[in-house]
């Protein structure tokens, strides 16, 4: 299983935003969304109890997956989603090796999947990790912190002014910041 | 004859009337909704006498049932867009439109005096309708963080509202067409008491201010958005009765190397805020810095040094608010200096390159020197860039009055001295017994699901929880849940739950009528989130995005993602009908 290439990535995002949109344009959408939820839910009960494969309206073909002596095998899951399983793997062995883990590379693994309406078997997600509470766990958090605007705004105006007063000094308070990635804050008050 | 002696004792032989003057007495909404449920009379009886009425989310229930219930209301407050969208993570066209509630205001409610709408989106052909129909009588007007008008709707508001005794625009996104609104709210109006465009981008004219300054002599309370404060001394001079000023800027390139020496502020100042102050202007506010109860130097440019240098001059102040560019150092002088103390906030600057100020950081000294300094601290929101146990502990014991706590952990340093901090919060939440709102932002193995059994089992009052990058697994939460027994509002951020632990923590919690979640485990299908569907109960759902595409930030945010958000209130208007592209009703279903 090869990871996914960025670009991959970039696509499978854009076709589960176009994919969610469209669904709720209309409200006959919506409620079509609603059911196939329901028809997901049956499908979970059902398979339970029995080995048939689930029927899929969107085509796919199975994914195998082999995980610490387990191996699970899903008929008719749909390219993207198994791109997103792969995605999800890669990051997690990516996050394993290192331990400065920001999530960086795996944008997927923290967008939910929820309402694809994935008709393709069983939550993969189970069977892929053993213990839930670790790395998943790990490379889900750290969203970075979020700026209040009142602050960010009076920031970009210093750097400015900054900028403008000085534009070739690098003093000791921060006078380069040009180009700066912006950083999240939690919202605090 | 049993139900006779029932309805004595239910109204205690009181009259009607005697019963509507009584409760016009009590003010507390909670005490209220206490009494309107004794008994269909005392219902009754609160309906028609109740004068205030905020409404947390405005699409808990329709503008129809709020006259149905409350036809005399003098006074209404209605909040949009969650708490999310000041840090920039609410799409823009969300919701919380005013125009509905501007409506039925303008049909029915014919004693009301004061609105306030926040975060929502007020359009010009919004404000023209509730002026036309209640511009006579309206006293208050704020709209507070608001977007969708422009200086036309300022405009007919300052024609039609003669009597407007407060105008709060505070952050509010107006487009500008031009300053007229300014010369006719100081020609038309003479009680005007507040006036406040605080952190907008209107431009104004120095000499409309002082106009207004001329014809209200009741003006209390001015904040404005970006002027020199060169040009503000007519206005300084005029404005004799002006305790609080906030906005201005200085701008020291001109040249003119005495500019700002000429300002004189008003003799009871005693609530300021000056942007872009530096160091070479700081001493002007020294004259009166010792009858300065609130200091708002969080757009100002002074170092740490300069901080400790002001505010050891003064000792009367109440509420402070500053950068992190403070230090541990500024606060040891906060601690010796303002007894007084009540309300602290200490928000982030800019660390994109290192600190502000080599010893601008906030850390558990400054946070131990402040407890025990100022113990009569209601309010602490801090940044903090290293923290202990100890330190929060600190609070604990000598922060007995703390109402409001918020703390969030910087991520740029790689070590923390301590953590995680179970010990430390579970001393806090069991020294500080008044909490009623409370925020505990961290990092992974900051807060073990041990220490979210702590916050449960030590948060009796707490009615607002925000956490951040807390617990290890879904059981943290669930142990949450299953205490915080005043929890109204909780919201939760990158942190690891699952949906299925959201959704059962959302039906445990007693409380609970709001939540909103960003960053969490999603299941495949979502279906695990519906395990949470129940009577008046919405979910919502914004799926992530590229590009917030917020523009008022240049391009600064371009191409920043955006993490799936789940909101969920309870609400008697059911599903909602205006959600923009970006927000998905789950539930109820169509």
């Amino acid at each position: 299983m090869e990871p996914a290439s960025a670009k991959e990535a970039e696509k499978i995002r854009e076709d589960d935003t176009v994919e969610i949109k469209r669904e709720a344009e209309t409200e006959e959408d919506e409620s079509a969304l609603h059911l196939s939820l329901k028809s997901v839910i049956d499908a979970d009960s059902n398979s339970r109890n029995s080995a048939t494969p689930m029927p899929n309206a969107s085509g796919g073909s199975q994914l195998t997956i082999f995980y610490n002596g387990a191996v699970g095998v899903y008929d008719a899951v749909p390219p993207e989603k198994a791109q997103a399983i792969m995605l999800i793997a890669a990051a997690a062995a990516a996050a394993a090796n290192n331990s400065n883990a920001a999530a960086k590379g795996s944008p997927v693994l923290t967008r939910s999947l929820s309402l694809q309406s994935s008709s393709g078997g069983v939550s993969p997600q189970n069977q892929l990790v053993a213990n839930p509470g670790n790395s998943l766990c790990k490379l889900q958090a750290e969203l970075p912190i979020a700026r209040r605007n009142s602050l960010q705004r009076f920031l970009e105006k210093r750097r400015d002014r900054l900028v403008s007063r000085a534009p070739y000094a690098s003093a000791k308070t921060s006078s380069d910041g040009m180009e700066v990635s912006v950083e999240g804050k939690p919202q605090i008050s | 004859m049993e139900r006779q002696s029932l309805n004595r004792v239910m109204s205690l032989g009181i009259s009607d009337l005697a019963l509507e003057c009584v409760m016009g007495y009590i003010d507390d909404p909670r005490d209220r909704e206490a009494v309107s449920l004794v008994c269909r009379k005392w219902y009754r009886i609160d309906a028609i006498t109740r004068k205030h009425i905020t409404i947390a989310i405005c699409y808990s229930a329709s503008p129809d049932r709020l006259r149905r219930r409350f036809p005399r209301l003098e006074s209404l407050k209605l909040k949009g867009k969650p708490r999310a969208a000041m840090f920039n993570l609410i799409p823009e066209d969300w919701g919380g439109y005013a125009g509905p509630w501007v409506c039925e205001i303008a049909d029915a409610f014919n004693c009301l005096k004061a609105v306030h709408f926040r975060r929502m989106i007020v359009q010009d052909a919004d404000i023209g309708v509730l002026v036309k129909a209640r511009g006579h009588m309206l006293q208050a007007l704020k709209l507070d963080k608001c977007s969708g008008f422009s200086t036309d709707g300022l405009l007919l508001v300052a024609r039609s509202c003669r009597c407007l005794r407060t105008l709060f625009l505070e952050e509010s996104s107006v487009t500008e067409n031009d300053g007229e609104w300014l010369h006719e709210l100081a020609v038309n109006n003479s009680v005007l008491e507040t006036l406040n465009f605080y952190m907008t981008e209107l431009r104004i004219s120095p000499q409309e201010l002082e106009l207004l300054a001329r014809n209200c002599r009741s003006l209390i309370s001015l904040k404005i958005s970006e002027c020199d404060v060169s040009d503000l001394v007519g206005f300084f001079r005029t404005a004799t009765a002006l305790e609080e000023f906030g906005g201005g800027s200085f701008n020291d390139q001109a040249g003119e190397i005495n500019r700002y020496e000429r300002v004189c502020f008003p003799p009871r100042l005693c609530c300021l805020g000056l942007s872009y102050m530096g160091m070479n202007e700081m001493h002007i506010i020294f004259p009166f810095a010792a009858s300065l109860k609130k200091l708002d130097l969080q757009y100002t440019f002074l170092s740490t040094e300069d901080h400790c240098q002001l505010i050891q001059r003064c000792p009367n102040l109440e509420i402070l608010e500053v950068r992190n560019v403070i230090g541990d150092r500024g606060l040891e002088v906060v601690a010796q200096t303002c007894k007084k103390l009540r309300r602290l906030r200490i928000e982030r600057g800019d660390d994109e390159q290192g600190p502000e100020d080599e010893q601008g950081r906030v850390s558990q000294i400054g946070l131990s020197s402040l407890a025990r300094g100022c113990p009569e601290l209601e309010y602490i929101a801090v940044y903090v860039s290293d923290i202990t146990n100890a330190a929060l502990e600190s609070v604990g014991t000598f922060s007995k009055n703390l109402c409001d706590f918020r703390l969030v952990l910087l991520d740029r340093e790689e070590m923390i001295t301590e953590l995680p901090l179970d010990n430390g919060v579970h001393a806090l939440l069991r020294g500080c017994t008044k909490l009623r709102r409370f925020a505990f932002y961290l990092r992974p193995g900051g807060l073990s699901d041990v220490g979210l059994g702590y916050i449960g089992e030590n948060s009796n009052n707490i009615r607002w929880m925000l956490l951040g990058n807390v617990g290890e697994s879904d059981l943290g939460l669930l142990q949450l849940a299953r205490g915080c027994p005043s929890l109204q509002k909780l919201e939760l951020r990158s942190c690891c739950f699952s949906e299925r632990a959201l959704a059962l923590a959302v039906m445990q919690l007693p409380s609970l009528r709001y939540l909103w979640v960003q960053g969490y485990k999603a299941s495949p299908t979502g279906k695990d989130l519906l395990a949470m569907a129940r009577p008046f109960w919405n979910i919502e759902f914004i799926p992530p995005r590229q590009d917030i595409g917020d523009h008022e930030f240049e391009d600064r945010r371009g191409g920043v993602e955006s993490q799936a958000q789940i909101l969920a209130y309870y609400s008697l208007a059911g599903r909602r009908t205006d959600c923009p592209e970006t927000v998905i009703p789950l539930y109820p279903p169509a």
